[in-house]
C-alpha cells in the first residue's frame, strides 16, 4: 500500500493500528506527504463545514406539498392528546385562579375610596343639620335668653356629637367631620356667642323679616357648612338648603371624585368590552435555518376581552405565529429543523394596575395567556404599557415572552419566542 | 392509528401511501422529512444552481409521490436518490448543451478568486472547493457529494448507487485527487 492510500485509509479510519503507527513515521519524515495529508483534511473539513449552508427552503416544502394536495405538515399531531388535555386543565386552572382572585379583590373593594364618597351623599344628608330651623325656631329664644342659649349649645354640641359618631373608617366622613370641627371649634366663641347674642335680642324684640342679625349670624354658621360641604364637589353655587335636602347628583359626585387621588385612567371603568390587534414578537429563541414564512398576517394576533372591573379583564385572542421547531427522530439520528407559520387560540387574564398610571394616559399593564395549537399547548406572557392616544383607543406597547410545548415520539420539547409587542386597542 | 409513524420504516411508510389513504398524507410528509435535507443537499451540490436544485428536488418528490402510490417500493431512499439522479443527468444534458464549462472559464475565475485572497476566510475556501466540485465528472462528484456532504458510509453509498464498494472508495479516493489537482492547479497559492 503506497503512502497516499495509507492517509486516504486513515481519514477514512479504516487505517489498522500498525499501519498508522508505520504512516505517522512516514509523516515525520516526508514533507510532501505532509502536504498530502492536510490537503486531504483541508477538503473534507470544508465539505462537511459546507453542508450547513444547504437547508430545504419553506417556501420549496410548500411548494412540494401544494403541488401534491397535500396539507403542510407540522410536528408530529398522532399523539397530541395529552397535550390538549394538560392545555385545557392548564386553562380550566387559570380561569378558577383568575375568578377566585377578583372575588376576592371585589370583597375589598367595598372599602375603597370611590364606594365610601358614594355613601358619603346620604350621610351628608343627614349629620349636616338644617340649620335654618334654628332661626326659624325663634320662639325658643324670644321666650328665654338662658333657654336660648342652653337650646343653641344643646344644639351645637348635637351637631358635634352626631359628627363625632362617623365611621372612622368612612374617609369622606373623616375628612368632613375633621373640617367641620376645625369649622365649629373656631365658631364656638363666636357663632354660638352669636346665637346666644341673637336670641337674647329676639327675646326682646319679637321676631321678624326685617330683623336680620340673627339670621346673619346663623348664615354665617351656614356659610361655614356650606364651604364644607363644597369642598366635596362643584356645588358651591348652589343654595344651601338645596345642597343640604338634595341627594347629590352624578355631576357633584363626579366633582367629588375629582378631589381624591384616583387615577384618571377611567376607561376600563367605563367601558366593558375591548378589542384588540397587534404584532407579535418575531425573534425565537430556537434559531432555524428554516425561513419563517412571511405572510401578510404571520405574527400578528386579533383578542376581544371583558372588563370584569377597573383593573382586570379577561378575554380570548388568537394569531398566527411562526415558531421554530428542531427535533430529532428515529433516536436521534435523524434532526428535524422547520419553522411552521401556526394558528393559536386561547384566553388571557389582563391585569391592569391604576393605582400605578402616568399622567392618567400612560398605564402599565401585565397579561397571561393559556392557549394551544395544533401540536400542543401555548403559554404567553405580556408586559408593558397601555396608553390612551384618543377617548377610548389604547396603544399598547410591551413584551412577550411565549412557549409552545409539542411532543415528538416520547420527547417533549418547546419551542421559545421572545420580543416586542405592539398594537392597538378600541374599547366600548 | 395508534403508533406512531416515526417509529415506521421507510418502506413501510410507502406502503401506507399506496393502500391507506387516511394516513397516506402523513406518511409522505414523515416520508419527506426524513430524507429532504439529504436530497436537497445532495442534488445542490450535484447541479452547483440553487433554481436548478429547487425544480430536480420538487420534481423528485412528486415523482416519487405518483409512483408510490399505485406501487410498491422496497428501498426508498434508493429509488429517491435515483429519481433525483435521473433528473440531475437530464438536467445537466441539457445544461451542458447550452452553456459549455470551458478550462479558460475556470482559469478566469481562479485568476478572480486569487484576488480576493486578502479578504482569507471559510467561505472563500467554499466556494473553491464547490468550483472544484463542479469539474469533476458525474460518476465522481456524485460519490464524493454523499461521502462528505451526507456523512454517508461505503456501503450504503454502493447500495444507492449500484456499485460495489471497492469501486465506491476508488471512486471517492479519485474524486479527491481530482479536486485536489483542480485545487493545485488554480490555487497553489492559497494551499501553500
Amino acid at each position: 500500500m503506497n503512502n497516499i492510500n495509507l492517509v486516504q485509509d486513515f481519514l477514512d479510519s479504516a487505517l489498522p493500528d500498525n499501519l498508522q503507527k508505520e504512516l505517522f513515521e512516514q509523516l515525520a519524515q516526508d514533507k510532501a506527504l505532509r502536504r498530502e495529508l492536510q490537503i486531504n483534511m483541508g477538503i473534507e473539513q470544508f465539505a462537511r463545514m459546507d453542508k450547513a449552508n444547504y437547508k430545504v427552503p419553506a417556501e420549496l416544502t410548500q411548494s412540494v406539498f401544494s403541488d401534491l394536495g397535500i396539507s403542510f405538515p407540522v410536528a408530529d399531531k398522532s399523539n397530541r392528546k395529552g397535550l390538549v388535555l394538560l392545555m385545557a386543565l392548564l386553562l380550566l386552572g387559570f380561569i378558577v385562579a383568575g375568578g377566585s382572585y377578583l372575588l376576592y379583590t371585589n370583597s375589598i373593594s367595598k372599602s375603597a375610596p370611590e364606594n365610601e364618597i358614594a355613601k358619603a351623599k346620604t350621610k351628608v344628608e343627614k349629620k349636616v343639620p338644617t340649620v335654618n330651623s334654628f332661626a326659624i325656631n325663634t320662639d325658643a329664644y324670644a321666650n328665654s335668653f338662658e333657654a336660648g342659649k342652653r337650646e343653641a349649645v344643646t344644639k351645637m354640641q348635637a351637631i358635634n356629637r352626631r359628627l363625632n359618631q362617623t365611621n372612622p373608617s368612612n374617609f369622606t366622613a373623616k375628612r368632613q367631620n375633621s373640617q367641620l370641627n376645625e369649622q365649629t371649634q373656631s365658631n364656638s366663641n363666636t357663632g354660638l356667642l352669636a346665637y346666644a347674642d341673637d336670641a337674647k335680642r329676639g327675646s326682646q324684640n319679637s321676631y321678624s323679616a326685617e330683623n336680620s342679625n340673627s339670621f346673619e349670624r346663623i348664615e354665617r354658621v351656614n356659610d361655614n357648612i356650606s364651604s364644607i360641604r363644597t369642598n366635596y364637589g362643584n356645588s358651591s353655587d348652589l343654595a344651601l338648603n338645596e345642597q343640604l335636602n338634595s341627594p347629590l347628583n352624578q355631576s357633584q359626585m363626579n366633582g367629588a371624585l375629582s378631589l381624591y387621588p384616583i387615577n384618571q385612567f377611567s376607561a376600563p371603568q367605563q367601558t366593558k368590552w375591548n378589542i384588540s390587534f397587534r404584532k407579535l414578537p418575531t425573534k425565537s429563541i430556537n434559531q432555524s435555518s428554516i425561513k419563517a414564512n412571511n405572510a401578510i398576517y404571520s405574527n400578528t394576533a386579533f383578542g376581544a376581552s371583558y372588563n370584569l372591573s377597573r383593573t382586570h379583564s379577561f378575554g380570548v385572542e388568537f394569531g398566527y405565529e411562526n415558531f421554530s421547531q428542531q427535533f430529532t427522530l428515529e433516536g436521534g439520528t435523524l434532526k428535524y429543523d422547520q419553522n411552521p407559520l401556526m394558528l393559536w387560540y386561547g384566553g388571557f387574564w389582563n391585569f391592569t394596575p391604576h393605582a400605578l398610571n402616568i399622567g392618567g394616559i400612560v398605564q402599565p399593564y401585565t397579561q397571561l395567556f393559556a392557549g394551544a395549537t395544533s401540536v400542543g399547548p401555548l403559554l404567553k406572557a405580556q408586559a408593558g404599557i397601555s396608553v390612551n392616544v384618543l377617548r377610548n383607543i389604547y396603544l399598547n406597547i410591551g413584551a412577550e415572552y411565549g412557549m409552545l410545548i409539542y411532543r415528538v415520539e416520547s420527547n417533549i420539547y418547546n419551542s421559545r419566542n421572545i420580543g416586542g409587542t405592539m398594537g392597538l386597542m378600541f374599547s366600548f | 392509528m395508534k403508533d406512531k409513524l416515526s417509529k415506521y420504516s421507510l418502506e413501510k411508510l410507502a406502503e401506507l401511501i399506496q393502500n391507506d389513504s387516511k394516513y397516506s398524507n402523513l406518511a409522505f410528509a414523515e416520508i419527506y422529512y426524513r430524507l429532504s435535507e439529504n436530497l436537497y443537499l445532495f442534488i445542490c451540490k450535484m447541479t452547483g444552481d440553487s433554481d436548478a436544485a429547487n425544480d430536480i428536488f420538487q420534481e423528485t418528490f412528486i415523482s416519487f409521490h405518483k409512483y408510490v402510490i399505485k406501487n410498491t417500493v422496497n428501498h426508498v431512499t434508493s429509488f429517491i436518490f435515483t429519481i433525483a439522479r435521473n433528473l440531475f443527468i437530464n438536467y445537466k444534458r441539457i445544461n451542458d448543451k447550452m452553456r459549455p464549462y470551458n478550462e479558460e472559464m475556470i482559469q478566469d475565475e481562479a485568476a478572480e478568486q486569487i484576488e480576493q485572497i486578502s479578504d482569507y476566510d471559510t467561505e472563500l475556501y467554499k466556494k473553491i472547493l464547490n468550483e472544484a466540485l463542479d469539474t469533476l465528472d458525474f460518476k465522481y462528484k456524485e460519490v464524493f457529494v454523499m461521502r462528505y456532504y451526507l456523512d454517508m458510509d461505503y456501503d450504503k453509498i454502493a447500495i444507492l448507487t449500484d456499485l460495489d464498494v471497492n469501486t465506491v472508495k476508488t471512486r471517492v479516493h479519485r474524486a479527491k485527487n481530482f479536486i485536489k489537482e483542480h485545487l493545485e492547479k488554480h490555487y497553489k497559492e492559497i494551499i501553500d
